[in-house]
């Protein structure tokens, strides 16, 4: 009989094998068609969640489509578990999902409140950013002149290691206009929404708070 | 170069004294050999590592690199570009509005951009920010350096102004001011400009807090 190689598995006949075709060759193609492919190139995925859905095994690599994310398998050595993971700086950063505070919501499903850190782990350097859009609960203006918790337990890597303060727009009294207004993140998870102009008169459209473009740095 | 050096069984193939059977073989253990390196448990000399080969490494950081003829070439990193804070240096009067939150700049040369935070007073005692005009809080020799001055030479950005202490409840009126970025002979020249016109008069400031541009 023959042997068969140690980690592809192919077949090796013996030299005094009777080599069946369809057992012995052909598997031997096959076995190879299933794994060089997963070996050369990112595979596309749908799969949302990769870990016991997508065949693991070291140098496996997915193209996660939800994400936009490589993935690859590898053993850990530590905890001999076949695991996934990115490389910590060619990755693609994914959102989290910030609650808002009781009394604000999102605008619409497509507009929640999201943060990204670039760089990997949460160090000092890297540098937050958030989208989103959220409304008050139930549809009414945005308070004026007050400072107004709008989140709370931001997760420790989205927050700033000092306070930060950046301007944003809000609606404002006519059609159309809009007032300066401030988002306060502080460096234990709260954000505080700051607007300025007076009482508006029923633009309901205008009664959002944007996230659109806010990006601090994380570090002191 | 090939990718592989298989074995092509001589003519004709059902001549007895042609060994078919170790040269297949052989051919087997050579693909075998190739795909174990790509999972991370096999050695390839690096004259048979194709250029461009792009291949897991795990260094301890589990990377993704190409080969580029004579070494693994890595992703570079954008965090690791940023350079340390630096001291804005502020034109008198304006100053510091607390402990922790110095105005500060660093860059960074892989986006090459510059990014400020910070929070600028006027003065040490408070003093309200004068209003509607350009007042320029960092120039000269011991600004910013030319180097980093905006890509598009000048640039014009709105930045956020403070809760105004005077204001009630204490703190929370806020309004808004521009930053403008420009290049004065020796160095990246800001000024700001204040909207203010609100009764609050002391303690406000100004934040410079996601201010950044491309150079």
């Amino acid at each position: 009989l023959g042997t068969y190689t140690t980690v592809q598995k192919l077949y090796k006949p013996a030299s005094d094998d009777l080599v069946d075709v369809n057992t012995d060759i052909k598997y031997n193609w096959e076995r190879l068609d299933q794994r060089v492919k997963l070996l050369l190139e990112w595979l596309p995925t749908e799969e949302t969640n990769l870990t016991g859905n997508v065949p693991m095994e070291n140098g496996f690599r997915y193209l996660k489509r939800s994400t936009a994310s490589k993935w690859a398998s590898w053993l850990n050595p530590v905890t001999q578990q076949q695991q996934f993971y990115q490389d910590n700086v060619a990755f693609v950063p994914t959102w989290t999902v910030i609650t808002p505070a009781a009394g604000w919501s999102v605008y619409e499903s497509q507009t929640k409140l999201m943060a990204q850190v670039t760089g990997g782990a949460a160090g000092a350097e890297n540098i937050v950013t958030y989208r989103g859009k959220l409304i008050r609960n139930p549809n009414t203006e945005l308070p004026i002149k007050t400072d107004t918790l709008i989140a709370s337990g931001v997760p420790t890597g989205y927050r700033p290691q000092v306070d930060r303060e950046v301007q944003i727009m809000g609606g404002d009294t006519a059609s159309g206009n809009v007032a300066t207004a401030m988002l306060r993140f502080t460096s234990t998870g709260e954000i505080h929404l700051f607007k300025y102009g007076t009482a508006q008169t029923g633009n309901s459209f205008e009664w959002y708070v944007s996230f659109t473009g806010v990006m601090f740095p994380r570090g002191d | 170069m090939p990718a592989f050096t298989f074995n092509y069984i001589t003519p004709p193939p059902n001549d007895e004294l042609v060994d078919e059977q170790s040269q297949i073989n052989a051919n087997l253990d050579q693909i075998e050999n190739r795909l174990n390196f790509l999972q991370g448990i096999g050695t390839w000399a690096n004259v048979d590592r194709p250029k461009g080969l792009e291949a897991l490494i795990n260094d301890g950081n589990q990377r993704t690199a190409v080969w580029n003829g004579t070494a693994w070439r890595t992703p570079t990193g954008i965090a690791g570009g940023w350079t340390a804070w630096q001291n804005i240096t502020l034109i008198a009067p304006y100053v510091a509005s607390a402990a922790g939150f110095t105005p500060m700049w660093r860059s960074n040369s892989v986006i090459r951009r510059v990014q400020l935070k910070g929070r600028i007073a006027n003065g040490a005692t408070g003093v309200s920010m004068a209003k509607n005009n350009w007042t320029n809080f960092s120039s000269g020799a011991s600004g910013i350096p030319l180097t980093f001055t905006p890509a598009n030479t000048v640039a014009l950005w709105t930045t956020s102004c403070s809760p105004i202490t005077a204001s009630s409840p204490a703190g929370s009126e806020i309004n808004g001011a521009r930053l403008r970025v420009n290049a004065d002979a020796t160095s990246v020249r800001l000024d700001f400009n204040w909207m203010g016109q609100d009764s609050g008069t002391t303690g406000n400031y100004i934040s410079l807090d996601g201010m950044d541009w491309w150079y």
